[in-house]
């Protein structure tokens, strides 16, 4: 393990956590900031779980969760999360597809 | 004076600065003894200019990632586990360099035909003696100084997603 990885705490693809962090910070107007205020860490905690570079505590992940009013697998997966345009309009017929 | 410690480059001045301020304060200290005793005026500025870096290192290493709001000063668990990690590290590497040094002086006490170098002034066993306080006290703080990334890519997404 190199110091590089060791010191900023990346995660490897396999531990990879995929998350729609940004998406929800999106549609509520928040900066990370004010996200990172509302949960308690460091807006630099927020970027890292939103890029996928950090996965959160099991605590961290619930306290996201109660933020947002979402059950934790709304917002945490271990597969790629389809686009919820995708999830909302199923049927739709997209151009190049 | 408030130092920008998001800005990696800041922090890698200040860990080269330190350990380049302690290796110019050993070898003027050293020439001053080998070779013109007026080189030890140069180990004033290498001192001053390590103790200040020392100064901001241990202030750095304290402070860095702390969040400061109504529950008190605290660290949340990506910076604990930063920290843990470069701690551990630090230890790996202090112990194996240790080690390195043991071994080459056990074998260049026992195998004197190899003629190899052995501190032998007490000057040089309180150069090293010095140096290994040095990287006990700063090693975490200075793995995470130099390897932490630039916080300003942070602070641009910021600035444009809240514009």
């Amino acid at each position: 393990m190199s110091l590089k990885v060791a010191a900023t705490q990346k995660v490897s693809s396999q531990e990879k956590l995929f998350n729609r962090l940004g998406v929800l910070r999106a549609e509520r107007n928040l900066s990370r900031q004010e996200l990172a205020d509302a949960l308690g860490v460091n807006y630099q905690t927020v970027g890292y779980m939103e890029r996928g570079d950090y996965n959160p505590s099991l605590e961290l992940a619930f306290r996201v969760s109660e933020f947002f009013g979402l059950p934790v697998e709304a917002i945490f997966s271990r597969k790629p999360f389809r686009p919820l345009s995708e999830q909302l309009y199923p049927n739709v017929k997209r151009e190049g597809m | 004076m408030k130092i920008k410690w998001n800005r990696r480059i800041t922090r890698r001045y200040l860990v080269i600065v330190l350990y380049g301020g302690w290796a110019a304060m050993l070898a003027s200290l050293w020439s001053a003894n080998r070779l013109e005793p007026a080189l030890a005026l140069l180990a004033l500025p290498a001192g001053l200019a390590f103790a200040g870096a020392l100064g901001w290192l241990m202030h750095f290493g304290r402070t860095y990632g702390e969040i400061d709001d109504t529950r008190g000063k605290y660290l949340d668990e990506r910076q604990t586990n930063v920290r843990n990690a470069a701690t551990t590290q630090a230890y790996h590497l202090f112990t194996g360099t240790a080690c390195l040094w043991l071994l080459y002086e056990y074998i260049a006490r026992t195998a004197a035909k190899l003629s190899l170098w052995t501190p032998s002034l007490d000057g040089e066993y309180q150069a090293i003696m010095g140096t290994a306080v040095v990287l006990a006290m700063t090693l975490p703080a200075a793995l995470i100084a130099w390897h932490e990334p630039d916080g300003e890519e942070f602070e641009n997404e910021k600035m444009r997603e809240t514009a």
